[in-house]
């Protein structure tokens, strides 16, 4: 028994590595009255393998009592370690309890708090490795959302912290676009793209006169629905006697270059006249069209087509 | 487009008053008793309904493919061409445009008649059309009438030949410019100006019927020359047609010992070109006839060639010895060459119209390089030297080329296709509205005015609307 | 009617395809009779002077054509079957003569390898 004892002893790592890893350890050893393990135990009563072996513990316990003065085995530092997913319900129970404790803190309104970028699902499982429910999780980030409202004057260092976790790295809500200038001789760029085709074209005030790769409109596109498309943004807003556009388009066919050039005329415009922007979305000219000729596969004849079937 | 043609369905009344009324009840069989009439309801709903399945698989049919002949006559010889060459004018089924005036030879000078459109004098249609100026692309047969856009290079043009001819100088002169841009109905617009200036109106409608060799040739004597008899004598009768009123006030002043006709000194200038029909005696009647307009007194000429780059290389004729002839070797083209090049003295004030054309015509490298020098000593610029890798430089296309002056004819302005729009509007082509927004579109989408384009573009709006 | 050498042809048949029509005159002969007449290559017959015409025949009777081009060529043969050999043989047996495959694609070999090479002699 005493062998064992000492056995025990030995596996049992020093105080300061237990106080991060097994404090449950040092509860035993320092102070050996039940009432923080309970306290342990009633924080996760709904965890049935963690009751199983609190239960397990206590009978030990029971056993030797007096004789035995640590557990036989380091104590995890969290309840839900053995639960499936012990980070997640340490941060929601922590969250739980932040929203219950600040519940009466002033918040502000859903519109008037700043955008953060929370961690979706499936970016918050892999950034800790466990597969966390989407139910859970919905609710866990509401929970969040909810905390996220408390006025900032008096938002607790607790919940910021508390609150770390959910979100993402970097907030794209922050991001500012890269502002386009108009250059001193009153030209605006704009590059657009579409299918294999990049076209720049550059925008000046001027009366409607288009030279696309050095040559006008009725060289550089043969198809009269070409170019109607190519200029389909400044058509739509009636800008088209109001600007001269000199572009340069490369790549792919006539039907690609013309569509790239109208995304790239639309993005110049919108540098004279920001407010054209959401016309021109609606006319579709600002969105890059994300379609491209799909990969030809290994086994296949072209992207899908598989060869004839041959008996035998 | 689909989906315009869908909706152009659903919200034109006109359109679908055309579609035959579907009557549902007339289809229903006829009325009959009311007692047993399960068997001919039956029958009905089979033959009326097409809802019901009817099976129709493949059947082998051996036999059936017997194609049963053509019994239609085959067009006469010549006929396919003459429908693909026939120029119609006039049609009934266009508007009449009222309110337009009639060019003349002040108003064709009048820098106020830019922007204007203009109807063609009744004569003037008939001399052009007699020397092949209107040209089956082109849309004559759209309109009531012919009627001409007087543009800004038109009034130019027409100042810069009116000045050189009262002057008594020789305007040499080369149209060039983008496909589409109007070249060919600019040198229309000249004939016309000559036309009406009462000149000498020569015209060479294609030039390359001369050298692809597509007409008769025959080795001229005591030269190097070939001459082409029998275009030579379409050429004369063409003339004698258009010019006839001028060419009969003037008189044979030479003598023409040589000619194998005899030609009397009360002969008029008409009855030379008259006197023969024959294709032997052509060139010589014809180098007579130009000898003769060259004399002091006479009429100024204007000489116009279209297609300009078919005679500035070597022609598909092959000379006795089997070598191929240069274009400038068959004496037709050689005498607007001449002309062209400024080795023709002319008396009397000329103009020398060369047209270029951008559709079906050979790249010929020196006489682009002989244009662009032109054009830049033109404006005064350095002219750009030849290309020292290219080998195939032709001198005799620059010496003819050397000083001539370029007029680049290019998009019109935006107050011009206005004018167009608006008779086009007029003449029940175009139905939409015209208005500064509309031209300006229309404009830039025909790559800054060019006519031809502006043509297609509008012609494209009229489909889908 | 235009007759040259003896044979009759119609006015709007053309030149070109007149002077070929004579076996021994092909595409590049005929080009060159007629650039030595100066008539141009869509000529028809109706068009071109009767004196041309005269001439054509001239021409034409020079020449080695029809039926002694055909001798010529037979003889040639001829001269290769009686001396025995593999390319006269060949000629004899209607076989290509020139060393290509026989296992398929002679058909022209068949239609044209024979000793009377050039058909019976007459252009009717």
């Amino acid at each position: 028994m005493s062998s064992l004892r000492y056995g025990i002893r030995c596996l049992r790592p020093r105080p300061s590595s237990t106080a991060k890893q097994w404090p449950s350890l040092i509860s035993s050893t320092q102070s050996r009255d039940s009432a923080p393990r309970r306290a342990l135990a009633t924080t996760t009563p709904r965890r049935q393998d963690d009751s199983a072996l609190t239960s397990a513990l206590e009978a030990m316990e029971s056993s030797s009592e007096g004789v035995i003065t640590t557990f036989a085995r380091p104590m995890p530092v969290s309840p839900a370690y053995f639960s499936r997913l012990p980070q997640f319900n340490d941060s929601f129970v922590h969250v739980q309890e932040l929203a219950r404790k600040y519940a009466r803190l002033p918040t502000l309104h859903p519109s008037q708090v700043e955008r953060v970028a929370w961690k979706t699902k499936e970016q918050y499982r892999i950034t800790i490795g466990e597969h966390v429910k989407a139910r859970d999780y919905a609710t866990c980030i509401a929970l969040v959302k909810r905390l996220n409202q408390i006025h900032p004057d008096l938002m607790p260092e607790e919940v910021k912290a508390g609150l770390r976790p959910f979100k993402r790295d970097i907030n794209i809500y922050l991001n500012q676009p890269k502002p386009i200038p108009v250059d001193k001789f009153g030209r605006s760029h704009g590059v657009g793209k579409r299918k294999s085709s990049v076209a720049r074209a550059w925008l000046v005030e001027g009366t409607g006169e288009v030279l696309i790769n050095g040559k006008p409109m009725n060289e550089a596109f043969g198809r009269i629905h070409d170019r109607e498309s190519a200029l389909w943004g400044l058509k739509t807003t009636e800008r088209l006697d109001k600007y001269n556009v000199w572009a340069l388009v490369g790549g792919g066919g006539t039907t690609g270059q013309a569509e790239a050039l109208a995304m790239a005329i639309a993005k110049a415009l919108v540098v004279h006249e920001p407010p054209l922007k959401t016309p021109l979305r609606r006319a579709g000219c600002i969105a890059r069209d994300p379609r491209t000729v799909e990969r030809k596969k290994a086994g296949h004849i072209k992207a899908r087509k598989s060869p004839a079937w041959v008996k035998r | 487009m689909a989906s315009t043609n869908c909706w152009r369905c659903l919200a034109r009344p006109s359109q679908r008053l055309l579609l035959a009324p579907v009557s549902v009840a007339a289809a229903s069989a006829p009325t009959s008793a009311t007692f047993s009439t399960s068997a001919q309801q039956l029958s009905s709903k089979a033959s009326s309904d097409g809802s019901k399945h009817i099976r129709s698989g493949k059947r082998l049919v051996l036999g059936r493919k017997k194609r049963n002949p053509d019994r239609t006559k085959p067009p006469q010889p010549g006929e396919r061409k003459a429908f693909r060459k026939r120029i119609q004018l006039s049609n009934d089924n266009a508007l009449k445009v009222p309110g337009l005036d009639v060019l003349s030879s002040e108003g064709v000078v009048n820098p106020e008649s830019v922007g204007k459109i203009f109807g063609l004098p009744v004569e003037v249609v008939d001399q052009l059309r007699a020397c092949e100026a209107f040209k089956s692309s082109q849309n004559w047969s759209l309109f009531r009438s012919p009627h001409t856009l007087v543009r800004k290079e038109t009034v130019d043009l027409a100042k810069q030949m009116t000045d050189a001819i009262e002057k008594k100088e020789t305007l040499r002169l080369v149209l060039t410019g983008n496909r589409g841009s109007g070249k060919s109905i600019l040198g229309l617009q000249a004939l016309a100006t000559g036309f009406l200036n009462k000149w000498v109106v020569i015209n060479i409608p294609e030039g390359q019927e001369l050298t692809t060799a597509s007409t008769e040739y025959a080795p001229t004597p005591n030269s190097e020359m070939f001459s082409q008899p029998v275009y030579t004598v379409k050429l004369m009768q063409a003339i004698h047609q258009t010019n006839h009123q001028v060419l009969s006030q003037h008189k044979v002043q030479l003598d023409h010992m040589q000619l194998p006709i005899s030609v009397t000194r009360n002969m008029t200038l008409a009855g030379l070109l008259n006197a023969t029909k024959e294709p032997d005696f052509a060139w010589p009647v014809f180098q007579a006839f130009w000898k003769e307009l060259l004399l002091p007194g006479r009429p100024p000429i204007l000489f116009s060639l279209d297609g300009l780059a078919h005679i500035m290389r070597i022609s598909e004729y092959r000379s006795p010895a089997f070598e191929l002839i240069h274009s400038h070797d068959l004496s037709l083209v050689r005498m607007f060459t001449d002309a062209l090049g400024g080795k023709t003295a002319f008396p009397n004030g000329a103009a020398i119209l060369g047209v270029t054309a951008k559709g079906n015509a050979p790249m010929i490298p020196s006489m682009e390089k002989a244009i662009a020098q032109a054009a830049a000593a033109q404006k005064g610029e350095e002219p750009p030297s030849r290309d020292p890798f290219f080998r195939k430089y032709d001198e005799r296309v620059f010496d003819t080329l050397r000083g001539v002056k370029v007029l680049d004819v290019r998009g019109v302005s935006k107050t011009e296709a206005r004018a167009l729009m608006e008779y086009w509007a007029a003449s029940g082509i175009l139905r939409s509205r015209i208005d500064e927004r509309s031209v300006s579109e229309k404009w830039t989408m025909s790559g800054n005015g060019v006519v031809a384009e502006m043509e297609r573009v509008v012609l494209h709006d009229l489909r889908e609307t | 009617m235009v007759a040259i050498l003896g044979a009759n042809f119609h006015e709007r048949k053309l030149v070109k395809k007149a002077l070929e029509s004579f076996y021994g005159l092909g595409p590049q002969a005929s080009a060159r009779i007629m650039a030595k007449y100066t008539i141009h290559p869509q000529a028809r017959l109706g068009t071109i002077p009767a004196k041309t015409v005269t001439a054509l025949t001239a021409e034409l009777s020079n020449m080695t054509i029809e039926n002694d081009a055909r001798r010529l060529v037979q003889e040639n043969i001829k001269r290769l079957r009686d001396m025995g050999t593999y390319r006269g043989r060949r000629h004899a047996m209607g076989l290509p003569v020139r060393g290509q495959r026989t296992r398929t694609q002679i058909e022209t070999a068949k239609k044209l390898n024979t000793l009377e090479r050039g058909g019976s002699g007459s252009r009717y």
